[in-house]
């Protein structure tokens, strides 16, 4: 399932895939994976990319199916 | 200054999706390079050569069982039959261990066996070409193709480069050095005339690594873009 949520808050904050990519330690690709919901970052990953974005868990990765 | 950064700085952690990938592709190569060591053991037992020619394959396989047991053990996934996705992982990783240090144990060895052995079994040094060659071209290949042999972005790619020019120059140095010694310490004496050969090995040799390289990683990054378009 694709995160819109993340991208639309690394397009809030100004930041291209790249840029997100150098401020949370991983290459563009695996931004680019994450957002199209093709690949499940580990939870210090998360936590790195709410860093990043100013944003909390819930915000970005939490699933509405699930409540 | 700039140059101690680039070879001695502490890298920065690796991407987890590459680095998870990375480890299930090497683990698959694991049992390989396991069997052509044994099969190179056995082979050279039943010739009946000397200790010395299968030195190098007795050291490799009890280091390469060694690691993999004490790291599954210290993953606690020794001998765990259902393995859940994280116990996985951690298993893959034990196993990369195990093979990275079968596989630099097979070259530095490769080397020393071409210096010490007895001439007369100098050709069995393509037994250890057989162990890690193979090995080496599928993980380079796979890697390749699945777009993980990357830089992730243009700032990493200038770095990366770098790092890898003054890498490449540092070991090609060694290489000419090495390969050359004869050229520049004959008959007990240095021969400054001899450098020239060192210094053309090295180019032979570093140039091209250097190029090939840079060259994979462009195809690489094509590679995951091609990826990334195909699941947007």
């Amino acid at each position: 399932m694709k995160n819109k949520r993340m991208k639309i808050a690394r397009v809030e904050c100004d930041m291209t895939q790249e840029q997100l990519a150098d401020a949370v330690g991983v290459t563009r690709q695996t931004i680019g994976l994450i957002e199209s919901g093709n690949y499940n970052p580990s939870i210090s990953l998360c936590i790195e990319i709410c860093k990043a974005l100013n944003k909390t868990l819930d915000d970005l990765f939490w699933t509405e199916d699930l409540k | 200054m700039e140059i101690k950064k680039m070879l001695f700085n502490k890298k920065k952690p690796a991407d987890e999706r590459i680095q998870k990938r990375t480890n299930e592709i090497t683990a698959k190569v694991f049992p390989i390079i396991f069997s052509l060591a044994l099969a190179s053991f056995l082979i050279k037992i039943g010739c009946r050569l000397p200790f010395t020619v299968y030195l190098l394959e007795i050291i490799t396989l009890v280091i390469g069982a060694l690691v993999w047991i004490v790291e599954e053990l210290r993953f606690g996934t020794f001998l765990v039959k259902n393995k859940d996705d994280a116990l996985k992982e951690l298993s893959d990783k034990a196993k990369t261990q195990s093979f990275m240090a079968m596989f630099w144990i097979v070259i530095i060895g490769e080397l020393l066996y071409i210096c010490l052995i007895d001439k007369a079994y100098y050709m069995w040094v393509i037994s250890y070409f057989v162990i890690w060659l193979p090995c080496a071209l599928y993980i380079t290949i796979l890697t390749i193709k699945e777009g993980l042999l990357i830089f992730g972005s243009k700032k990493v790619e200038n770095n990366t480069k770098k790092n890898l020019a003054l890498r490449t120059f540092i070991g090609s140095l060694f290489f000419g050095a090495f390969v050359g010694f004869n050229s520049y310490f004959h008959d007990g004496a240095f021969d400054p005339s001899g450098l020239k050969a060192v210094l053309l090995l090295a180019a032979g040799w570093g140039i091209p690594f250097y190029l090939l390289f840079v060259g994979f990683m462009k195809i690489a990054e094509k590679s995951a873009d091609k990826k990334l378009k195909k699941v947007d």
